[in-house]
């Protein structure tokens, strides 16, 4: 573009944008835009609202959107006038709205950023992106059920994933016991294709390099999700991961 | 000495003009070099030629006590650009202008005084083109925005003790990053929250319009609470209704990107070197 036609453009546009930021009632989403949030009074968190917790409440809801195709969902709305809340940091179940449903009989909930405990209960909690529980052995909704499957949804401005993006996935498969993946269990039967399997969902583009980390870990990676539903299959597939238990689960050939 | 204006072409197209001079008025005397512009419906200036002043006679008159002294100018023939320039382009390439996307503010009058290297930059039409990516861009965010901005990169501020600004190549392509990277995907994820149709996952579920981040402490309203619930929704909605509805861009966030791209090209190819400049941080 001729240099003279840019900058003409560009004033004009930053003409836009201004008065798009000083119309009237626009001053919160500054305040989100510039990350302007104080963390929360718990002290634990210090998490700021950003682009990163946005992309995971789309997340949220394109799984959410998916699954109302096979289930009917129930909402069991937050405690307080504003129920329909998500938190903006790790935070306890019975505090933030969640979605139920059933199937062959079973309960089940979807929650967003809520605690799950871990194997060793005197460890702390963990607060996944996505986690789908068991609420069969429950009374009350608002403790975390037996945990079955967890998603971590990564936002990425730039570039393929790194390696420090992945690495909260295997931290939680190492202190979490997922429900092992079979043939027609609930993920099989329910759940749409990004979301068979516990895993990262991403916006980030390029095929991941890891598959054996991944087997052994019993995630996968689902790239250019663009929070809305279209994305890649998840590598490595279901199918592998159900191959890759197996074989694991035979015992080793005695040599000859 | 010779000084610099910039005037009006109708004032400079008649033989004579006369201006009453106040206080601070510009005082353009004989030798003295002129910037022609023209002004149209809008307001937007050109910048159309040159021209110069050839003489310049007093008259005293005495009004209710007090001596006003008028002037009486005559101009060359103006000396016509072969390109008109417009100020929306050389805003950013003159030190007098501040208010980089108002630049007509600056030029309210019929008689303007330049420094010299402004009338340069005008006659020659020398685009600073550092300064002018980042203040353009700088001068449409809000202030806690552009308070972010400096606080994340106050290392490559130049001379920030002093706070003034004197360079911008270190500043423009961190902005444009910034900008990129924080403004523009935010208000994308924003607008596809504000189109969830969250209504229609089940019976009794609000719409998107309701749905807000809070923390625990909000969540059971405690009182003396500093945190209040983020209305992600209500923003999601809004960011949506803005994109489609405003002349911004005329098309969506996407076309942000690009043009946020084609500034960090331009920037790549822009190697004139700046004079120094003598800005404000804000």
């Amino acid at each position: 573009m001729e240099r003279r036609d840019f900058l003409e453009a560009l004033h004009h546009t930053s003409r836009g944008l201004r008065g798009y930021f000083t119309a009237p009632g626009r001053r919160w989403l500054t305040s989100i835009v510039a990350g302007h949030m104080e963390p929360a009074v718990d002290g634990r968190s210090e998490r700021l609202l950003d682009i990163d917790r946005i992309y995971e409440v789309l997340c949220y809801f394109a799984l959410l959107h998916e699954l109302r195709r096979n289930v009917q969902l129930i909402y069991h709305p937050g405690r307080g006038t504003t129920g329909f809340r998500l938190p903006y940091g790790p935070a306890n179940k019975g505090n933030f709205c969640h979605f139920r449903f059933t199937s062959n009989g079973e309960t089940y909930d979807v929650c967003n950023g809520t605690a799950i405990p871990v194997e060793d209960p005197d460890e702390p909690k963990e607060h996944p992106d996505i986690s789908l529980q068991s609420m069969e052995s429950l009374a009350s909704p608002d403790e975390p059920g037996e945990l079955i499957a967890v998603w971590d949804a990564k936002h990425h401005h730039h570039g393929p994933l790194t390696k420090p993006d992945i690495n909260q996935m295997f931290f939680w498969c190492s202190v979490f016991r997922l429900m092992p993946y079979v043939s027609g269990d609930i993920l099989d039967r329910v759940f749409p294709d990004h979301f068979k399997v516990s895993g990262i969902i991403t916006n980030a583009m390029g095929t991941p390099p890891y598959r054996r980390p991944l087997l052994k870990a019993g995630f996968s990676i689902v790239v250019n999700f663009d929070g809305v539903g279209s994305g890649s299959a998840p590598v490595p597939s279901r199918v592998e991961h159900i191959a890759h238990a197996a074989r694991q689960s035979q015992p080793e050939p005695s040599p000859v | 000495m010779t000084n610099y204006f910039a005037a009006e072409r109708s004032l400079v197209a008649g033989e004579t003009v006369e201006v009453k001079l106040r206080l601070f008025s510009p005082r353009p005397d004989e030798g003295d070099r002129l910037i022609v512009f023209k002004r149209d419906d809008e307001g937007a200036i050109t910048f159309v030629g040159t021209s110069e002043v050839l003489s310049a006679t007093d008259r005293d008159v005495r009004e209710e006590g007090e001596v006003i002294r008028f002037r009486t100018l005559s101009f060359a023939s103006e000396s016509v650009f072969d390109e008109p320039r417009t100020l929306a382009l050389l805003a950013g390439s003159l030190q007098k202008v501040y208010r980089f996307l108002d630049p007509e503010r600056h030029f309210a009058r019929p008689i303007v005084k330049l420094d010299f290297d402004d009338y340069q930059a005008i006659e020659q039409n020398i685009i600073a083109t550092y300064r002018t990516v980042f203040r353009y861009l700088f001068s449409s965010l809000p202030l806690p925005i552009q308070a972010e901005f400096v606080r994340l990169h106050i290392e490559q501020y130049p001379h920030s003790a002093s706070r003034i600004v004197s360079n911008y190549r270190d500043l423009a392509g961190p902005l444009i990053k910034f900008v990129d990277g924080r403004v523009a995907p935010m208000l994308r994820l924003l607008t596809q929250v504000g189109d969830l149709k969250t209504e229609e996952l089940g019976e009794g579920i609000p719409s998107v319009h309701d749905l807000y981040l809070g923390t625990e402490a909000s969540a059971v309203e405690k009182t003396g609470s500093s945190v209040s619930n983020i209305a992600i929704g209500r923003a999601g909605i809004e960011a949506a209704n803005f994109l489609r509805r405003s002349r911004f861009l005329n098309t969506d966030v996407d076309d942000m990107t690009s043009l946020l791209s084609e500034a960090l090209e331009q920037l790549a190819t822009a190697t004139e070197s700046e004079r120094p400049w003598n800005d404000a941080i804000f």
